[in-house]
């Protein structure tokens, strides 16, 4: 009888006393991230064969930082997560201040819907329709055609974050900087966007790492001369896993990481 | 400061309606009223009835639908809130979090294109007007509610606004806090000279403040008058029922003499009022008597007589409830040292009930 009452008392919380909880919960987040583990793990070994261990040593990292085609899709990876981030935040950005601050308007709704869709849409289609497109427009700025599509596809994961700090902005903020003497665009610029930075910059970085780790889309678009660096390791994984692929994977793992925290302390509430 | 006008603010026949002329909302219905150059005016009502609607209008976040809006003689309501030079206290001070509170102060005056030294200068007397010298450097997140109040109204001030505009201002405070921060806002009033427009739904707010206060209801201006004006000679049922407590004795006009008027009630009581009346024989109005103004007298003794049916102490005062024959009840107020001898009586005993001279308003609506 207390035993029961116990446990309603704790309600929700009585989940860490199922049996077998820490077994599943176990099994859940060594799947998910022993792989990477081993991956990292293997990108120190000193041995010519990345599952053979021979020893702690970090030559393939060097070999990576000598391999000139490495280096170069490295560099196309960059700028194109670069420029596609700056473009896709100031669209992002501007979007929505028209959804949160623009009035009603008809098929706002709708709006809404279509710049978030991209997220669920498979990404394979994007990408045969994206590379249709530019053949059939007759596109070809090589790192521009990147660009371009990264931009397009990073605009949804940009907008996210930026709406959701401008939904929980309350308006009488920017009408107390316009009963305070400043024009619409003194109040956005001194206390609207300051205000939004947190947001646009878990925006920013959000779609920087999206852009960084594409691969179905960069695959497609990109052509010789303009291949990123997840596309360049998928080449050099087919012709046989070396060390030097975990060394390339396990930097741009640690990117990512590092992205992601700044994403998840600027997206933190109550700032 | 002294303009050929001596009204601060002129509304006339404002109409506002949201949302589409066809299926639009009425928040505002034809209101005209002016308010006085240096004085502390009140909006008063209750949720819903334009009140902050009005002031809206004024700060100018919102466009009017029909009428004008006059500040010292020019007219306003077409321009752009930025281009009107008054300011606004928001209910829940609306500070910008990410400016210190010297430059939540110093904002408006840089907008303005004040020079430096003037700004430092202004944003120094604010800060010393509202007791926060040692906060100029805070950040408004690490404040409490009475001090984002005290900074809300130095930013307000400090561009010495024309007319300052107050969204019930105290709502969000503690109750000590309101009643110290009121005698603080009127304070403030007098030394600056500036108008006030204040908006509240509060009762005691707006009596214990104010000079002039508008009663609003239902998108329209109900009375307009000063608090011992409203309090004692409300317009209407509205206004009396709304500030402060009262008893609405619904009855007929009786037979009339030269000095003194009978009054019955639907139950068939009749009361004998000293007190003329215009009103023809027969006419249906309302009496309005203050609970303080009804009084228990001996058996036999007063206009009628009732039984006592409820009491409650409240410390400095207890609220007796008596019943006439015909059911109607009243509240009667005393305060529990001159009305010592009634704590004795008990519910259901006999009283007679009068009511105190000239204490009676008649209410046609």
């Amino acid at each position: 009888m207390t035993a029961t009452r116990k446990r309603k008392a704790s309600g929700a919380g009585a989940v860490a006393s199922f049996p077998g909880l820490f077994i599943v919960a176990g099994l859940f987040y060594a799947f998910l991230y022993f792989p990477i583990l081993v991956l990292v793990a293997y990108s120190f070994n000193s041995g010519k064969r990345s599952m053979v261990w021979k020893g702690f040593g970090i030559d393939w990292y060097g070999r990576v930082f000598t391999n000139d085609a490495i280096l170069a899709s490295a560099f196309n990876s960059l700028v194109v997560a670069t420029v596609a981030t700056i473009l896709s935040t100031m669209i992002a950005t501007a979007g929505a201040l028209a959804l949160a601050r623009g009035g009603e308007f008809k098929g706002k709704t709708l709006s809404v819907g279509l710049i978030t869709l991209p997220l669920v849409v498979p990404e394979i289609v994007t990408a045969v329709a994206t590379l249709m497109f530019f053949a059939s427009i007759g596109m070809t700025f090589g790192l521009g055609n990147l660009i371009v599509a990264h931009t397009v596809f990073c605009i949804p994961f940009a907008f996210m974050p930026i709406r959701a700090r401008l939904e929980g902005m309350d308006t009488t903020m920017e009408q107390a900087a316009r009963d305070l003497y400043s024009t619409e665009w003194q109040a956005f610029r001194y206390v609207t966007l300051p205000l939004l930075m947190p947001g646009i910059i878990a925006g920013a970085t959000l779609a920087f790492v999206i852009s960084l780790d594409d691969f179905i889309i960069s695959l497609m678009v990109s052509t010789a001369g303009t291949t990123t660096l997840p596309v360049y390791i998928y080449g050099m994984i087919r012709q046989g896993i070396t060390p030097e692929v975990n060394a390339v994977s396990s930097i741009l793992f640690a990117i990512s990481l590092a992205l992601v925290t700044v994403y998840w302390f600027a997206s933190k509430p109550g700032k | 400061m002294a303009d050929d006008h001596t009204n601060a603010l002129e509304v006339r026949n404002v109409i506002k309606v949201y949302g589409g002329p066809a299926q639009g909302v009425t928040a505002l219905d034809n209101v005209s009223l002016d308010i006085r150059h240096n004085e502390f005016f009140t909006l008063l009502g209750p949720s819903g009835c334009g009140k902050t609607t009005l002031l809206r209008l004024f700060a100018g976040f919102e466009e009017v639908t029909e009428g004008e809006i006059y500040l010292y003689g020019e007219e306003i309501e077409d321009l752009a809130p930025h281009e009107r030079p008054v300011n606004t206290v928001f209910q829940h001070y609306a500070l910008f979090p990410h400016m210190t509170v010297r430059d939540n102060i110093a904002f408006g005056l840089r907008r303005l294109g004040k020079p430096d030294s003037e700004i430092e200068k202004t944003v120094r007397e604010m800060l010393g007007m509202v007791h926060m010298e040692d906060f100029g450097d805070r950040r408004p997140t690490q404040m409490s509610g009475g001090q984002m109040q005290r900074v809300a109204l130095a930013r307000a001030l400090a561009p010495h606004p024309k007319v300052l505009l107050l969204d019930e201002p105290l709502s969000a405070l503690d109750l000590k806090l309101r009643q110290a921060m009121r005698d603080e806002l009127q304070r403030l009033q007098r030394e600056t000279g500036i108008t006030f427009v204040f908006v509240t739904h509060d009762q005691d707010e707006a009596l214990s403040m104010s000079d002039r206060i508008a009663v609003m209801s239902n998108g329209e201006v109900q009375q307009i008058g000063g608090p011992v004006d409203i309090y004692k000679r409300p317009a209407n049922r509205f206004v009396a029922d709304f500030i402060g407590d009262t008893n609405l004795i619904d009855v007929s006009v009786g037979a009339r003499t030269r000095s003194s008027t009978k009054f019955r009630t639907s139950g068939g009581v009749e009361l004998a009022i000293k007190q003329t009346t215009e009103h023809a024989e027969g006419t249906d109005l309302s009496l309005n008597v203050r609970p303080e103004n009804v009084l228990i007298a001996p058996v036999g003794k007063g206009k009628t007589d009732g039984t006592l049916v409820h009491k409650t102490f409240l410390g400095r005062t207890s609220i007796y409830t008596v019943q006439m024959k015909d059911g109607t009840e009243l509240k009667t107020r005393y305060s529990n040292q001159e009305g010592r001898h009634h704590q004795t009586i008990d519910i259901g005993d006999k009283v007679g009930i009068d009511f105190a001279p000239n204490s009676i308003a008649v209410l046609t609506s």
